[in-house]
């Protein structure tokens, strides 16, 4: 093959199309597409559609389409050792944005992928009650938190969401509105004097 | 037909972290050059992606290294003058602490590579691994720079003189502390034989008492903090003859010389770096102790780290100046910052040398070409902490008071001496007392 420069492109012989990018595709009756593309991660794909959320704009629901991106400010405990079941255990940690704060709930191996200042995007998460009435963020099973930096995200520790009242919406009883404020901040991770 | 197994990882992360398939992993785009050009041969020079698909094989295939990519390398550097920029950028790109010992071992043998061809782009990644010392399998920067010392002098002056003042650094006190040995990679000859730095001091000592002696223009380029990393030093028995021989007669010369900026940098890491404009640039009054406690967990509450508090100071001196805008944001002070980190150490030599090189700039200070933003953090903190003033004070002079007997010389002594009494002693009457804008409670 004679060289022609670093601009050949990768899949030659094939067709004299250029390569493109996957936003400037268009419909047609052609077979000139040369791009290059990888599948999406397994399991992120097709949980939710919904947009990027800030934690100010959560409300308690019942679908997992929550998709953030937060500072862990607060961990819970180290877990205990000697405990078989450690694993399995639940904790909260505090979570927030430069809008708001919340409680996020760490289950199993959640627990020790995270540590404080660490930056988390959520995908497919869901801010609900959970047992003992207390509402939190939490990625169930079909969502996922994946670490994507550290330290470097400015953020609030009020209000926090997980520390509101919900009541339905009069006139719409699928939405949730705020009713009352249970405390400024949370009342699990108290703020630092 | 058995599936074929998935490509080797380049960087540390399990489910938390983003797949390497995914769009924002940093592996992101070497994985997708690698799927294209499984295989970098001479027939691929043409290709955009050689530059990634290269590093990909470069860094994860299996021990020993296939001669091919060496070829593969100088052929396409040969060929196309940015090639080798664009192997080295490559390289830069992903974050290194979270990089495989075996990605981590082949970065190093790329390194070594690239110098040892005098590769457009070398300095650059140089920098960028000296700047990330201690690491597990350091040593091998030590040869390349123990190898090439001479050409260095000459060509990357600069270069050799931040590979000097990193070394001495690593030298103070309880810097270096064993690396543990890479488990994850023990089957592998290249890993297995990987050394650190903790393990050879003596080569480490004898590297730099060679170049000191022999290219001591070159280091006199670090200027007055080559004085400050030899003083931590002199106990040494290399380095205590070495000052008494030829460095003592130039150290007034030298201290009149600031700290440059090339040198500022190689005293954090960059992920300190980061973290410390991000707080002196963005995180309010009063809103700085979270970042405090993530800051002191990740680089301060670890074997060495403590050590690093003087480093981190002279950094934030000289290397970081905020502008007018900056400083009237409401955003926490530089002097805040370093009394935070001054209330950090628990070392009492680690405190003193904090001090000593929070008042260095002062101490040599020229009206004439000294830059009063180096000196302003200091002046600061005397002014808004008159409590601790006079134990900052009697720290400052007790640690000079030992470098005035370890033969520094007399028209220096009597300068740093004279210094010392304008600024440490000036009447504190005059010293108006003022409050910080969040109160008395300042960091």
């Amino acid at each position: 093959m004679a060289h022609k420069g670093p601009d050949v492109p990768v899949v030659s012989g094939i067709n004299s199309g250029s390569t493109v990018k996957l936003k400037d595709l268009a419909p047609a009756a052609t077979n000139n597409v040369n791009t290059t593309f990888i599948p999406d991660a397994p399991g992120v794909s097709g949980i939710s559609s919904g947009s990027t959320v800030k934690l100010k704009d959560l409300a308690p629901a019942a679908t997992n389409n929550v998709n953030t991106t937060f500072i862990a400010a607060r961990a819970p405990p180290p877990p205990p050792h000697g405990r078989a079941d450690a694993r399995e255990e639940t904790c909260l940690a505090l979570v927030a944005d430069e809008t708001a704060a919340a409680h996020f709930l760490l289950w199993g191996a959640e627990r020790d992928a995270f540590e404080p200042g660490d930056i988390v995007r959520l995908t497919g998460g869901i801010f609900s009650y959970h047992r003992s009435n207390s509402l939190v963020l939490r990625a169930g099973r079909r969502g996922r938190a994946e670490k994507v930096g550290e330290f470097t995200m400015l953020f609030v520790e009020t209000p926090n969401m997980s520390e509101v009242k919900w009541v339905r919406d009069p006139g719409d009883p699928r939405r949730m509105v705020q009713e009352a404020v249970v405390s400024p901040h949370s009342q699990v991770f108290k703020p630092l004097q | 037909m058995p599936p074929p197994p998935p490509p080797p990882r380049l960087l540390a992360g399990g489910d938390h972290h983003p797949s390497p398939t995914s769009a924002s992993s940093p592996e992101h785009p070497f994985l997708s050059a690698h799927l294209l050009l499984p295989s970098p041969s001479p027939s691929d020079l043409p290709s955009l992606h050689l530059p990634l698909a290269l590093a990909f094989s470069f860094l994860a295939d299996p021990s020993p290294l296939p001669r091919r990519l060496l070829v593969v390398l100088h052929a396409a550097g040969g060929r196309y003058p940015a090639f080798y920029h664009a192997f080295a950028s490559a390289l830069l790109s992903l974050p290194f602490p979270l990089l495989l010992p075996h990605p981590r071992n082949r970065l190093l043998l790329a390194a070594s590579e690239l110098a040892r061809a005098a590769a457009p782009g070398f300095a650059p990644l140089l920098v960028s691994l000296l700047r990330r010392l201690p690491f597990p399998g350091d040593a091998r920067l030590l040869d390349i720079f123990h190898e090439h010392a001479s050409f260095l002098a000459d060509e990357e002056p600069q270069l050799l003189a931040s590979a000097v003042f990193a070394f001495l650094r690593l030298l103070a006190k309880n810097r270096l502390d064993p690396a543990p040995q890479c488990l994850e990679c023990s089957d592998c000859g290249e890993c297995k034989n990987a050394k650190n730095l903790a393990g050879c001091r003596e080569n480490l000592v004898s590297f730099c008492a060679s170049v000191l002696r022999d290219h001591t223009q070159v280091c006199e380029l670090i200027g007055r903090d080559l004085v400050r990393c030899l003083h931590e030093l002199v106990l040494v028995q290399e380095f205590h003859e070495l000052w008494k021989d030829s460095m003592l007669g130039r150290a007034a010369e030298i201290c009149r010389i600031g700290m440059p900026g090339w040198c500022t940098a190689m005293a954090v890491s960059p992920e300190m770096e980061t973290q410390l404009l991000f707080m002196m640039n963005n995180v309010k009054w009063g809103n700085q102790k979270r970042y405090q406690l993530w800051f002191a967990r990740k680089h301060l509450m670890v074997p060495g780290g403590e050590e690093r508090i003087p480093d981190i100071v002279r950094f934030i001196c000289c290397g970081y100046h905020p502008t007018n805008k900056v400083m009237q944001s409401g955003v926490i002070a530089r002097w805040a910052v370093i009394g935070w980190l001054l209330t950090s150490c628990n070392k009492s030599y680690v405190q003193a040398n904090a001090k000593v090189a929070l008042f260095y700039d002062w101490l040599f200070f020229d009206e004439g070409k000294g830059n009063v933003m180096n000196i302003e953090p200091a002046m600061l903190l005397m002014n808004y902490d008159v409590r601790r003033k006079e134990a900052i004070a009697e720290c400052v002079r007790n640690a000079f008071a030992e470098d005035l007997e370890r033969g520094l010389e007399d028209c220096m002594a009597s300068r740093v001496e004279d210094r010392f009494m304008d600024v440490i002693y000036q009447d504190i009457s005059t010293v108006e007392t003022r409050k910080t804008p969040m109160g008395n409670s300042s960091w």
